[in-house]
């Protein structure tokens, strides 16, 4: 009995830990730089995390699942590319460029799904596999060579409703929409039974396999929204394009409180995670730190994301050695 | 209501069933018993559809019943209360009850979950089961007791025709139990079939109006609660008397204490356990299902923290959290669960037999370890044993039977040649053959001097074996009780079990 | 690969059961090999033979690090970051040190390894002691050690002592070195893996670490030296690196030089899910891998084409690892 309330504590303790945290941050860079605690920029670091943002509230429910998906920067690519050469190549309006992005990510994460599902080939292979043969259609498209778009494109990014910007109320839409879908939805919590114990939710008369892809070919999709996002606001499809973003996406679920063996944790938390590192970088830059210290910051974060997670499993676990 | 023709399943090299006819009537309690392996759990596997059987086929009221899928077998009326828990300790009880089946509402495509029903639900179908919880609680705040009747609500909220119960009383005190079995008797009378499986004889001598015993995956034999004896019912278990199983103790055990437990107290247990251990003794733990047995035998072999107490091997104390020190001294430990912490199944028999060896068999100090080395070690101990494979260095463990499994664990620590061998349930999910074998290691073992522990749920096991039987309740030994001219009294154990303490 | 236990690296085997145990997809390996050879004037088949061993030789030391970590059911991904900082403390100590040229090339040496090393030894401790998630440890790692090796050099590169550490690159008479290397660190990884007690702890720890700690095998230990072994190899691999460009620089390899190590490992027939795994195979893997680059130029085959295959290459080796333990089981 007791010790079962010692866990809750301690996961309350992790969950507010993050709450804290984040007061801190924002108020450390308030004192430190008068330009930080604005509306102005406050929805700049909003803009800022849109693109990881979206991909990890895909890639959370796909990590509910115990799965994992590093293919999501080569989706982007890919995705762009399509989109790019749709656009500059075969002057086709934006909007069907668009629904081309995001019916590529969808393609690539049901791809993922088949392997994981059908093919039983574990979630982290499967989805290397899917990074090298994704980044490679992409090179392919665009023949390595970086594709400038039309200030149309631009203007996805710019467009302002109700003095917001776009990206931002695409974050909160994704946001919102991955909430409803994890807390409100059968599909959703069942996902969760799935992470937690799939044999159980086999036995329970969930269709595992259904699940399973449906939360591959999301996270599929919120890639192709991180590819619009990002493309609409670089304007060019380079090479490098989305390289090592799925790494940052994970980084910032994990930090949300999402847990890499499955079953815990809530989209709004991944969105938060992505949050509270952008705003960590976004603050270094306005009080001129060098920059080269972002990415040790970013890893620092990363940590004590590692740290907050083994203090919320509380229970030693009895193998040392994880996944 | 339900009826099973020649049922037959093959696993591998295993024959799980053979040709097992059975009929389970509607507004009975139809009990099903067998030793472990005996193929009730592939019997109940097949009846709700998670395994497809090879030959036969079965009917339920009028109708052909074949379930492909789990559920199929629900849609058909039939629900399994499975012996390990199937809920998700982070989801609700009101979820965890709908996992399967939310009641959604929406507009076309666009659904969620609804509230409102979704608790109604709940609070009905825990009412039903006399349980008092909040729909909205975790299930992983509950007691183990309360799971199982969560569970068992679980399993009625289709309205089954058909409830297989799978020994559903393993973890839950005696209040409990009566309060279950009140609720299968009502259930019973609202025309339910009931199929009850479960080792506990008492209960399913009080419970069922007919009783079929498996065993080796054929029908053993049938008895009616008129003529229902244990006696009889362990012999169509076993498939002989059992006194022909249990080898004859021909030694003594020596005064010469080798392992000493001195006031270990597990975390959470009020009061600390202490044991003697003599040399060339069998001494039996009994108690019931989380009553501490596996947490003391874990604790004192170094696998889980022990905050209090000594352990004492030879008369030497052994450092906590060390399972290698515990090996040095000269102690083994066949845990509880193959498959979990018992094997590595992927492995080679020959590296399982040897892992706990290595130190011994590598040339120090480079640890270079010999291949030869450890095939002059390892092989003629599974030899002996039979294990049944044709190359040691190259079968998998999972290819092997469950016997053979708990065989190739057993040679393991044969190898490093222990004074103490502490076995948790040794012969869980063995066959009837690998049992004796197992016994007469254990005979042979004691008569060499060696001193043995063993944890088994089953009475009959630890009377037939042991000197002495220490029984534990809440982490606390609560009765010792030596073999008297006519073994061990059950009512003794039994009220030890459940915390009285003795005067003997 | 089908019928072998796994990681039973040390049982004596025929030649006809090693060859049949070979990761199948290696079989386009030689395929492949083939192929080269077969669209080349003979004369360039040295020259040609020299680059694939050499770039396999960089990635070899990569993959077999990973391999150790692999086998214990972990993965590390900070290599990227290891080899730059592992260059640069290399080609830093070696100019300020100022020893002379056998001596700077032992500091070197040593600086490089005793860098990857320490890193891996903070994974080790990190992840046995925190039980942390390896694949975050060392993301982590990769990210903040890549910042520190930036942060350092402010993104340039750091000229060596060039005569000090190009003696690790050099010829011997026709011969390249660092093949050299390539066959110690084939044997001892080898040796070490099928025959030490440590390298049976380590596949122990990978194929189930419940029973592993029972059978008395120290898991902590076990795992955490896999890490410095992982580390000091990629800091080796950082000291050929700078060497091949007398200098140490932030941005020695890439990402894609981590995911080609691990494509590596999965071709070459271990199994990310641990226990599983051979230092030959993943050699192997590695050689294939190198091939593949090589055959860009000699194919007229583009990056994307190599990116398509490789990646389809991890999805066939996964597929058929998953078919063949589904098949025993």
């Amino acid at each position: 009995m007791t010790r079962r309330r010692a866990v809750t504590f301690r996961q309350r303790l992790a969950a507010w830990t993050l709450g804290l945290l984040y007061l801190a941050i924002v108020v450390a860079f308030s004192i430190a730089s008068p330009r930080f605690f604005t509306l102005t920029n406050a929805l700049n670091v909003l803009t800022q995390a849109s693109v990881v943002g979206a991909a990890a509230a895909g890639l959370t429910l796909v990590m509910l699942t115990a799965g994992m998906d590093l293919s999501i920067g080569s989706t982007m690519l890919l995705a762009s590319a399509v989109g790019g050469a749709l656009v500059v190549w075969a002057d086709a309006p934006v909007a069907v460029a668009l629904g081309a992005m995001l019916a590529v990510g969808v393609l690539v994460g049901l791809v993922n799904g088949l392997l994981v599902v059908r093919a039983k080939v574990s979630p982290i292979i499967a989805t290397i596999g899917v990074l090298f043969v994704a980044r490679g259609c992409g090179l392919w498209i665009t023949q390595t060579r970086a594709l400038n778009l039309p200030d149309e494109f631009r203007q996805l990014a710019t467009a302002r409703l109700a003095g917001v910007a776009t990206p931002v109320w695409t974050l909160a839409a994704v946001t919102l929409a991955g909430w409803l879908i994890t807390s409100r939805t059968a599909f959703g919590r069942q996902l969760y039974a799935i992470g937690a114990d799939e044999r159980v939710a086999e036995r329970a008369g969930v269709a595992v396999g259904r699940h399973v892809m449906a939360a591959y070919a999301l996270s599929g999709l919120t890639a192709g929204v991180a590819g619009v996002l990002l493309l609409a606001q670089l304007a060019t499809v380079s090479p490098g394009l989305g390289r090592g973003l799925e790494l940052e996406a994970i980084a910032a679920a994990v930090l949300g409180g999402v847990s890499l063996f499955g079953g815990r944790g809530a989209v709004p938390g991944a969105v938060f995670g992505a949050l509270v590192i952008q705003t960590v970088r976004n603050g270094l830059n306005l009080v001129d730190a060098n920059p080269f210290i972002y990415p040790l910051v970013t890893g620092g974060v990363i940590l004590l994301a590692v740290a907050l997670d083994s203090l919320r499993r509380g229970s030693p676990a009895r193998d040392a050695a994880g996944p | 209501m339900l009826h099973l023709h020649d049922i037959s399943k093959r696993f591998g090299r295993t024959q799980a069933l053979s040709g097992v006819s059975l009929e389970f009537p509607a507004g009975a309690v139809t009990g099903l018993i067998g030793e472990n392996g005996a193929g009730k759990s592939t019997l109940m596997n097949v009846i709700a559809g998670v395994i497809q059987p090879d030959s036969g086929h079965m009917q339920l009221g009028d109708a052909p019943y074949t379930p492909h899928h789990a559920s199929d077998a629900h849609h058909s009326g039939v629900a399994l209360v499975h012996q390990e828990l199937n809920l998700v300790p982070s989801l609700s009880v009101a979820e965890n009850l709908a996992l399967g089946a939310f009641p959604q509402r929406g507009l076309g495509p666009l659904r969620w979950v609804d509230r409102r029903t979704l608790a109604e639900q709940s609070d009905e179908a825990v009412r039903r089961v006399g349980l008092d919880v909040r729909h909205d609680t975790p299930v992983g705040r509950l007691s183990p007791g309360e799971r199982q009747l969560v569970e068992i609500a679980g399993a009625l909220r289709r309205r089954p025709k058909v409830l297989l119960l799978d020994e559903p009383t393993t973890s839950l005190t005696g209040p409990e139990c009566q309060r279950l079995f009140g609720l299968i008797e009502r259930l019973c009378g609202e025309g339910l079939a009931i199929v009850y499986i479960s080792h506990n004889l008492g209960d399913v001598a009080q419970l069922c109006g007919r009783t079929y015993v498996l065993r080796n995956g054929t029908l053993a034999g049938r008895m009616e609660r008129q003529g229902f004896s244990e006696r009889q019912a362990i012999t169509l278990m076993i498939g002989q008397p059992l006194e022909e199983v249990f080898p004859e103790r021909s030694g003594r055990p020596a005064e010469e204490v080798v392992l000493e437990v001195d006031g270990l107290r597990l975390p959470g247990a009020e009061s600390g356990a202490s044991l003697r251990l003599h040399r060339g003794e069998v001494l039996g733990l009994a108690g019931l299902m989380g009553s501490g047995r596996t947490e003391l035998v874990r604790a004192l072999f170094g696998l889980d923290p022990r905050p209090e107490g000594r352990v004492l091997v030879h008369g030497k104390p052994l450092p906590p959290g060390s399972p290698r020190a515990a090996i040095d001294a000269g102690l083994a430990l066949v845990t509880e669960d193959r498959r979990r912490d018992g094997l590595l199944l992927d492995g080679a028999i020959r590296d399982n037999v040897a892992l706990a060896s290595l130190p011994r068999l590598a040339s120090s100090p480079a640890g270079w370890v010999s291949p030869r080395r450890v095939a002059d070690a390892c092989d003629p101990v599974a030899t002996r044993f039979r294990v049944d494979s044709t190359d040691f260095g190259r079968q998998m463990v999972s290819s092997l039977s469950g016997g053979n499994q708990q065989k190739v664990i057993l040679s393991r620590w044969l190898v490093t040649e222990p004074d103490v061998l502490l076995l948790d349930e040794p012969t869980r999910g063995v066959d009837v053959g690998a049992k004796c074998e197992i016994y007469a290691e254990i005979q042979r073992l004691v008569d060499a001097g060696t001193a043995v522990l063993v944890i088994s749920s089953e009475m009959e096991e630890l009377k037939g074996l042991c000197d002495r039987i220490a029984v534990m309740h809440r982490g606390a030994v609560s009765g010792e009780f030596r073999r008297g001219p006519a073994g061990y009294d059950d009512q003794q154990l039994l009220a030890a079990a459940f915390g009285r303490r003795n005067e003997q | 690969m089908t019928d072998q236990p796994l990681g039973s690296a040390a049982s004596p085997r025929s030649p006809a059961a090693w060859v049949r145990s070979a990761p199948p997809v290696l079989w386009l390996c030689a395929a492949l090999a083939v192929a080269m050879l077969a669209l080349q004037p003979p004369a360039n088949y040295a020259a040609a033979a020299e680059q694939v061993l050499l770039a396999t030789t960089l990635l070899a030391f990569l993959a077999i690090g990973q391999l150790f970590v692999v086998v214990t059911g972990g993965i590390d991904l900070s290599m990227p970051a290891v080899v730059s900082l592992a260059s640069l403390v290399a080609a830093t100590l070696s100019k300020q040190l100022e020893l002379g040229v056998a001596a700077g090339a032992v500091v070197c040496l040593l600086a490089g390894v005793g860098a990857g090393a320490l890193v891996g030894l903070c994974h080790g401790l990190v992840i046995t002691l925190l039980r942390a998630p390896p694949f975050l440890v060392t993301l982590a790692s990769l990210i903040s050690v890549e910042g520190i090796a930036v942060w350092l050099t402010g993104g340039g590169r750091l000229a060596a002592e060039e005569e000090a550490i190009a003696i690790w690159y050099a010829r011997l008479g026709p011969l390249p070195v660092p093949l050299l290397y390539l066959a110690a660190l084939l044997v001892i990884s080898q040796v070490t893996l099928g025959r030490s007690y440590w390298g049976r702890c380590l596949y122990a720890v990978g194929q189930n670490a419940a029973t592993a700690r029972v059978c008395g095998v120290p898991i902590r230990r076990t795992t955490a030296c896999a890490y410095v072994v992982s580390g000091a190899l990629a800091g080796f691999a950082g000291v050929l690196y700078g060497a091949r460009l007398y200098s140490g620089s932030p941005s020695l390899v890439e990402l894609d030089t981590l995911l080609d190590a691990i494509a590596a490992v999965v071709i070459g027939g271990a199994s990310l899910l641990g226990g599983r795994g051979s230092a030959s195979g993943v050699a192997l893997g590695a050689l294939f891998i190198a091939l593949l680059g090589q055959s860009l130029n000699v194919l007229g085959l583009r990056i994307w084409h190599e990116l398509v295959v490789k990646g389809l290459l991890i999805l066939a080796a996964a597929m058929l690892d998953t078919w063949a333990i589904r098949r025993r089981r």
